[in-house]
């Protein structure tokens, strides 16, 4: 941040947040819709200090006009908008990627499929309903039965070729699996790439629009690259990751705070010229 | 049984039902004077009182209160941007929170399959049997999938909706009517959009509160581009 702060004082910024099941994400834009901010915390419900030093330092040093809560905890945030993630998704996706497209978000507790349009118009989406298999809690959860670090993960399955795949979607029952695995002694690279196998066949029994650009975003895929080129297998095809994937929700946010404020300048010009 | 009782009784069962089929039908004003959870509440006296006077009396007095409602231009969600049909049960225990969402969203569930259930046009005090199983046979679940169809698109046409709810009830099987593919087909058919939350009438724990917000939010939003 190389701005001085009377500078941020004196713009026009926008604050976008993504109170999400494992993490918060912050993000801060211009009028342009440039990033001048991005933070992630971890979702506390009881301890907020944190969340509310976060704030602080984004009220302190930027001018915020008009702010959106998103995610599971949008509600919790005494924000101007509120809307729901798909369409935070779908905005920031478009914001970044004005065209037609699929959008897979794989998030702490699910995962979802959203077709959006160019302005970023949802016109078709889908969610895991009941389970939260093949999210990041499926992740955590899975990780810590293979006795594996959850940030090794990515690089001990690069190193395995395997197509060992964890048979059952329920998370009990795979920790089961994983536990008979590690008496067989599969090598803990082929553990992991199981895992990652697992999650990419719960995604491809969701409906992926076809025939669309598709983009990967969610904080699973920022820890986990490798995720993207196994999708990208199963479904032959290409699939981008939005740069900073962990903040598109939050970002998407932000975009539709200054939309808001916008549209409410213009009201407020066409008030005036009445 | 008393000879004329059964006519007596079918009489007012034919009354109560037409007032609560009129009842229903002020929801067709926009903004509708009464929801769908209301309708959850308001139906007690046609399930349990149906052939009584209690049940007639209750729902002229009611059908006042809405028409001088509508008269006043005073709608169940004030700010009524988006009405929307709900079919399948009533998430029971969640009537109350499903209400404020859907209201604090400017969303209108004008029309219900369940509410509308509890109308029956074929009671005739001269068949009085054979009336009765007509109309008790005639209802919505006991029908096949293209009666349901027409029946549901006729019902979305009146009630002028944006879009369609559709409830799969984990546990009642014939009040779920998304699991033959209804819902696409609806869709093809009318160009109104549906979606399916997942849940139950009794059993909490086939319900989840975020992922219905989430869905049912997104969708309003959809229908209010």
């Amino acid at each position: 941040m190389n701005e001085s702060t009377e500078h941020k004082k004196n713009g026009k910024y926008f604050l976008g947040i993504d109170l999400g099941s494992s993490f918060t994400k912050f993000v801060v834009i211009d009028e342009s819709g440039k990033i001048h901010y991005n933070q992630v915390i971890m979702t506390r419900s009881r301890n907020r200090d944190l969340y509310q030093q976060k704030l602080q330092e984004i009220y302190d040093n930027y001018s915020i006009l008009c702010s959106c809560a998103t995610g599971y905890g949008r509600k919790q945030f005494d924000s101007d908008l509120k809307k729901t993630e798909l369409i935070c998704a779908a905005a920031g996706a478009s914001a970044l990627f004005p065209v037609e497209k699929g959008v897979i978000d794989i998030g702490g507790e699910d995962i979802k499929i959203i077709e959006c349009g160019p302005a970023g118009e949802v016109r078709n989406f889908y969610m895991n309903d009941k389970c939260s298999a093949g999210t990041g809690a499926f992740i955590t959860e899975i990780a810590e039965k293979a006795e594996m670090e959850i940030a090794e993960m990515n690089e001990l399955a690069v190193q395995s070729r395997a197509n060992r795949v964890i048979n059952s979607f329920c998370t009990v029952f795979a920790k089961t699996e994983i536990l008979g695995w590690k008496f067989d002694g599969v090598p803990i690279e082929d553990i992991a790439r199981g895992i990652y196998l697992s999650i990419v066949k719960r995604i491809c029994k969701m409906p992926i629009p076809a025939g669309l650009p598709l983009y990967l975003c969610g904080g699973v895929i920022a820890y986990h690259p490798l995720l993207k080129e196994l999708l990208a297998a199963e479904l032959d095809t290409e699939i981008s990751v939005f740069e900073k994937p962990q903040f598109t929700v939050a970002f998407g946010a932000a975009i539709l705070a200054k939309k808001q404020d916008q549209a409410a300048g213009e009201r407020r010009i066409g008030k005036k010229a009445k | 049984m008393k000879s004329g009782r059964l006519e007596e009784t079918l009489v007012l069962s034919y009354r109560g039902s037409q007032l609560w089929k009129q009842v229903l039908e002020t929801a067709k004003h926009s903004p509708a004077p009464l929801t769908f959870f209301d309708g959850t509440i308001l139906m007690a006296p046609i399930v349990v009182l149906r052939g009584t006077k209690i049940c007639v009396e209750f729902y002229e007095k009611l059908l006042a209160e809405l028409k001088d409602l509508i008269q006043k231009r005073e709608g169940a969600v004030p700010q009524e941007q988006v009405r929307i049909y709900w079919e399948g049960m009533p998430v029971w225990g969640r009537l109350r929170s499903l209400a404020g969402l859907f209201a604090e969203n400017n969303a209108s569930v004008v029309a219900s399959t369940y509410c509308n259930s509890w109308v029956f046009d074929a009671f005739d005090a001269k068949d009085p049997l054979r009336s009765m199983a007509v109309a008790y046979t005639e209802i919505f679940i006991n029908r096949g999938e293209n009666s349901k169809l027409k029946m549901l698109d006729q019902l979305a046409g009146d009630f002028k909706v944006d879009g369609m709810v559709f409830h799969d009830s984990k546990t009642c099987f014939n009040n779920s009517n998304n699991r033959f593919g209804l819902p696409r087909r609806f869709t093809e058919q009318t160009g109104i959009p549906c979606i399916t939350i997942d849940g139950d009438l009794n059993d909490l724990r086939f319900f989840s509160d975020g992922q219905t917000a989430t869905r049912l939010e997104t969708f309003i939003e959809q229908l209010a581009v």
